[in-house]
């Protein structure tokens, strides 16, 4: 058995191409003065989202879908990320930001992460112990979590980041009668899917990831997206090379 | 001192796991102790987020809140069921089929209901997206490559509309690939940025 396929070489090539694109667009990025790239529609509606809530006083509910319990990926973990922006911009607010995950290992990161917040902050009535951590054990049950947590009058919009199985869109559904404002980010393409029609606002592909740079420092923000078109030009020439070498009967 | 000790544990551990992933062949010996370690820690933390879950409904019940009905349930249902695994045991036939036999049909019904869902929400469609080309481009291919999906290309007698028919049936797969490169790309850079420290979602900064 060799000790490198031909596969994990291309997938070893792609990393490294993307480690570079990387670093050339951030070092470009540095000595740029003007920055006029605007932010993915999913990352714009956050910060709507963020503001509305703050002016009705109103909570905001996140859930970070099934975490590891499905698939060791690395998605779940970009929730962490808007977790952060959120409860950064809760803590003044009139009801703090209520986090919900449906497994263990992701529930204890982002308990750990509101503990550190709240105590940085130096606020001292948080952090609120039971407003982060898990609400039920994988896909279904963290959806029989959300869907109690849903009609609570507190509640001003609802975001679902993370992993999540298409029967979460009964969680959307039930959001839409109580009239919450929802933001739906699902890893999962079938979920992204099914989460369209129902969400006021959705994330289809790699918007997913680009929904947790709200309130990101706008230079490293626009160096992640310029880069990733740049990659995409790429493998958009790669695919089309492909193509071509195909009908010509070369592989 | 910390974060950057984070930062360094992350990238070592992101590393480690990459040559696992590319050099299976030479830590074949290392790869168990290194996947018991993890099923370890992932049960350690399973054990501690289920008693903070299950400290946060008994407050609920001592407060005498709106849902104390529901966590009452929640908590008795979870009693009775891990002091059932505790006594027969997880592999005990008749304890698995009492446990399936309550969640299974919940399963069903929540996909039931989400069929119900979808197909409303189908319908719902331009009222709450509003009719635009996004809109009426999605519920006309919708419709289209449901039917497709019947197989309606039997249907036709000649065989070049068959063979055309099953070729346009193959769109969607496109449009996932698509997604899914996308998704991948997007996967990617985060990754990058996670391994190389950039990126510290585990974080408070």
């Amino acid at each position: 058995m060799p000790l490198l396929t031909m596969n994990d070489l291309l997938a070893l090539l792609i990393v490294l191409i993307a480690a570079l694109i990387l670093a050339l667009v951030t070092l470009f990025a540095r000595s740029s003065s003007r920055i006029d790239m605007r932010l993915p529609a999913s990352a714009m509606a956050v910060d709507s989202l963020l503001q509305r809530s703050a002016e009705s006083g109103g909570r905001i509910l996140m859930n970070f879908g099934s975490g590891f319990a499905q698939s060791a990926e690395l998605s779940s973990l970009v929730g962490l990320n808007l977790q952060r922006v959120i409860l950064r911009r809760s803590f003044n607010a009139d009801q703090p930001a209520m986090a919900g995950v449906g497994e263990g290992s992701l529930a204890l990161l982002s308990q750990q992460l509101s503990y550190t917040l709240y105590t940085n902050a130096l606020i001292p009535e948080g952090p609120h112990a039971e407003n982060t951590g898990l609400s039920g054990l994988g896909p279904m049950g963290n959806l029989a979590g959300l869907l109690n947590s849903v009609p609570e009058a507190k509640n001003a919009g609802m975001i679902m980041h993370g992993s999540f199985c298409p029967e979460g869109l009964l969680a959307l559904d039930l959001a839409s009668q109580f009239a919450l404002e929802t933001i739906s980010a699902a890893s999962d393409i079938t979920a992204q899917a099914a989460f369209w029609p129902m969400a006021s606002h959705s994330a289809l592909g790699e918007d997913y990831f680009a929904s947790v740079f709200s309130d990101r420092p706008a230079r490293s923000v626009t160096a992640v997206l310029k880069a990733a078109d740049w990659l995409r030009i790429l493998f958009c020439i790669g695919l089309l090379a492909a193509a071509i070498l195909k009908v010509m009967g070369e592989f | 001192m910390k974060p950057r000790f984070n930062a360094i544990l992350s990238t070592v551990i992101g590393i480690t796991v990459l040559a696992g992933l590319f050099l299976q062949a030479k830590l074949i010996p290392f790869l168990p102790y290194l996947l018991d370690f993890v099923i370890l820690l992932t049960a350690a933390s399973t054990l501690i987020a289920i008693a903070f879950l299950l400290l946060r409904h008994l407050r609920r019940i001592g407060k005498g809140s709106s849902q104390t009905v529901l966590s009452i349930v929640l908590v008795v249902s979870f009693g009775l069921t891990f002091i059932g695994g505790l006594v027969f045991g997880v592999d005990n036939p008749d304890y698995s089929y009492w446990v399936a036999a309550i969640q299974r049909p919940l399963q069903a019904s929540l996909l039931g209901l989400s069929a119900l869902v979808m197909a409303a929400a189908a319908l719902k469609l331009f009222q709450r997206k509003g009719v635009n080309l996004l809109t009426i481009s999605f519920g006309l291919s919708a419709f289209f490559f449901l039917l497709l999906g019947m197989n309606i290309s039997h249907l036709f007698r000649s065989p070049q509309v068959e063979v055309w028919l099953t070729s346009l049936s193959q769109v969607p797969l496109i449009g996932a690939r698509g997604l899914l490169i996308g998704m991948g790309i997007g996967g990617l850079f985060i990754a990058v940025r996670i391994l190389f420290g950039i990126e510290r979602p585990y974080d408070e900064r």
